[in-house]
């Protein structure tokens, strides 16, 4: 702004000042907005938590295909239940022991394989839109479960 | 720069904007852990003695087996005691809660490997969730997690060697709440654990091998 076109002092007479009441009010004001910001993100942090909680982000997300075989201590090919853990994706695995699971949602999964009555758990981290090869699975079988 | 000023204060538009957020945040707060509308209302109403019923979810003893889902095994009800066994056998009931105290009364195993608390269980007869039992294999306290009927390795394991787990009677007490889970035995603390498979179900009692238990009641409650 050029010094002509500055507001003169005398229209600067015109603009009424705020009093101290004006000013409690506005700080009011200022702290309910503040208030407002916290809990907006608070309830958009708890709206996300809700989300995952409930597996709608896992629905949501990409998804994968996993594959592997199943052999036994003898590295003989298992015909076992393979399944994605908190997940109702399932499959047999055939007669070589192989098995193939689409639409795996990405990231952290557990592939569970059962066999018998008893169960394994192995971790995976599922990347979106390829074939993730899980290689050979040896389920040992224990005495006990 | 002219500055200007706004003395209308706050607006009822703003008041109520903060008032449905703060109401916003606190149902997702209760629903992130797990606490039901009926849960606060079982806290209200039973602290305030309104509802006596409010908070106790399920309670049998053991007249009948009418109140549960038996999957498999041999399990008869005699002079108000469960018998489990022998074999192989489980039995689920559904409870409308997530968060909640099982409370086995009298649990005597006189034969066999044992006897099993299921919680948190969907899904039956190919179910998920989660047991608890001593398991003389292991000589320990063990929680287990269960994929579609299948049982993995415990996933929290509390040696207990010499226990005497036969002939005598055990009051088995079971606190699930959010992702912990803590097993009392007469009282005791015995295994503390958490897992975040499953967040919901109901619960059950197994048997297997060759043992051969019986128990007198079971209840299931809010937690206090």
């Amino acid at each position: 702004m050029s010094f002509q076109e500055s507001p003169s002092l005398e229209s600067l007479k015109s603009v009424q000042l705020p009093d101290q009441k004006q000013l409690a009010r506005m700080r009011a004001r200022r702290r309910l907005w503040v208030m407002i910001g916290i809990f907006a993100v608070a309830l958009i942090a708890l709206s996300i938590l809700n989300l995952q909680q409930s597996g709608l982000l896992e629905a949501m997300r990409s998804k994968g295909t996993v594959v592997g075989t199943v052999v036994d201590e003898n590295n003989a090919p298992l015909r076992a239940f393979v399944f994605v853990l908190g997940t109702p994706l399932e499959t047999q695995t055939d007669a070589n022991g192989h098995f193939e699971l689409h639409d795996v949602p990405a990231g952290s999964q557990e592939i569970v394989v059962g066999y018998l009555g008893a169960a394994r758990a192995f971790p995976l981290v599922v990347q979106a839109n390829t074939v993730n090869d899980m290689g050979t699975i040896q389920f040992v079988s224990t005495r006990i479960p | 720069m002219i500055r200007r000023f706004n003395n209308r204060g706050q607006s009822f538009v703003e008041y109520m904007l903060l008032l449905t957020l703060i109401a916003g945040t606190v149902i997702l707060s209760l629903r992130a852990l797990g606490i039901t509308v009926r849960d606060i209302y079982c806290l209200v109403a039973g602290s305030l003695g309104l509802d006596q019923s409010c908070g106790h979810y399920f309670y049998d003893p053991f007249d009948t087996l009418e109140a549960w889902n038996i999957v498999n095994g041999k399990w008869t009800t005699r002079n108000g005691k469960l018998y489990g066994g022998p074999g192989e056998g489980r039995i689920f009931v559904g409870i409308p809660a997530n968060n909640y105290v099982i409370t086995l009364r009298s649990a005597v195993l006189e034969t066999g490997n044992g006897y099993g608390v299921f919680f948190r269980v969907t899904n039956t007869p190919r179910f998920n969730g989660y047991s608890f039992q001593y398991d003389p294999g292991y000589k320990a306290f063990i929680y287990r997690k269960w994929v579609n009927g299948y049982e993995l390795p415990p996933f929290a394991v509390a040696r207990a060697p010499n226990y005497e787990w036969y002939g005598y009677p055990r009051d088995i007490q079971i606190v699930v709440h959010g992702n912990t889970f803590t097993t009392y035995i007469d009282g005791q603390p015995i295994l503390t654990a958490t897992d975040d498979s499953y967040r919901q179900g109901g619960i059950g009692l197994r048997v297997w091998d060759a043992t051969q238990a019986n128990f007198e009641a079971i209840s299931v409650d809010a937690i206090q």
